[in-house]
């Protein structure tokens, strides 16, 4: 009686070994860089800013079956992200990366930035690049 | 058999798959030509082009520049900032679709 448990046990274990490997053969991941930008507002020659520190934010969409994308990953939320974690005006020395991540019916993608985040020290003249 | 493919077909109504992807994104989209202006607000402008059984282009191939004149001239201002682009590929039964998505702050020197 108890080898026949012991061999439910074994049987259990090696299905859900097997399930595991396979869930990670048929799961993979592609990284694509987009190139460096300099600063996401144009800064003139002379501006005064503070430099607030290091900061990343992300957005991530998924595909069915890695096919059918629903929307595209908002960009434009990760930068708005990765700026209020500072609560600074804009960012400068930024990498973009958009990473993809395979599983078996589904696929997500996420875009991810990473900069420095810095705050404009407003001058006597009028500034244009604050909205 | 031909009527699974047929219903396959139908229920994907033509569209076999769909993929947007980040190519760039830049502070400016030409070179400025004064740090003096002001912005008018956010803008989005698109390119497209098609290619007849996924290879015999029908169209000009799709145009990031075209996509930025169409930003630009939308809020009817000189140049765009912090400009995100995206290229979108739709794959159909009949063909490829390329799509380019510019989107930035368009200003205006002032």
């Amino acid at each position: 009686m108890k080898e026949k448990e012991h061999a439910m046990h074994s049987k259990k274990y090696s299905t859900a070994a097997i399930a595991l490997i396979g869930t990670l053969l048929f799961t993979a991941c592609a990284s694509t860089p987009v190139p460096k930008l300099q600063s996401t507002v144009p800064i003139a020659e002379g501006t005064k800013y503070e430099n607030l520190g290091r900061s990343s934010g992300s957005s991530s969409t998924w595909s069915f079956l890695g096919l059918w994308m629903r929307g595209r990953p908002d960009v434009d939320r990760a930068f708005a992200e990765a700026i209020d974690k500072k609560k600074g005006d804009a960012m400068i020395d930024v990498t973009c990366r958009e990473r993809t991540l395979w599983f078996i019916l589904f696929s997500v993608t996420t875009v991810k930035v990473q900069g420095e985040v810095v705050k404009f020290i407003p001058m006597e003249k009028k500034d244009a690049r604050k909205k | 058999m031909a009527a699974t493919v047929l219903a396959l077909v139908t229920l994907m109504a033509g569209c076999v798959s769909v993929k947007t992807s980040l190519t760039g994104v830049s502070t400016n989209a030409r070179t400025m030509e004064s740090m003096d202006y002001e912005v008018l607000g956010e803008a989005e402008g698109m390119h497209s082009a098609f290619r007849l059984f996924w290879i015999l282009p029908v169209t000009p191939r799709a145009d990031r520049e075209k996509a930025i004149e169409e930003a630009v001239a939308s809020k009817g201002g000189d140049n765009l900032i912090f400009v995100r682009t995206w290229r979108e590929r739709q794959h159909w039964v009949l063909g490829t679709v390329d799509i380019i998505h510019v989107r930035g702050s368009v200003i205006r020197y002032k």
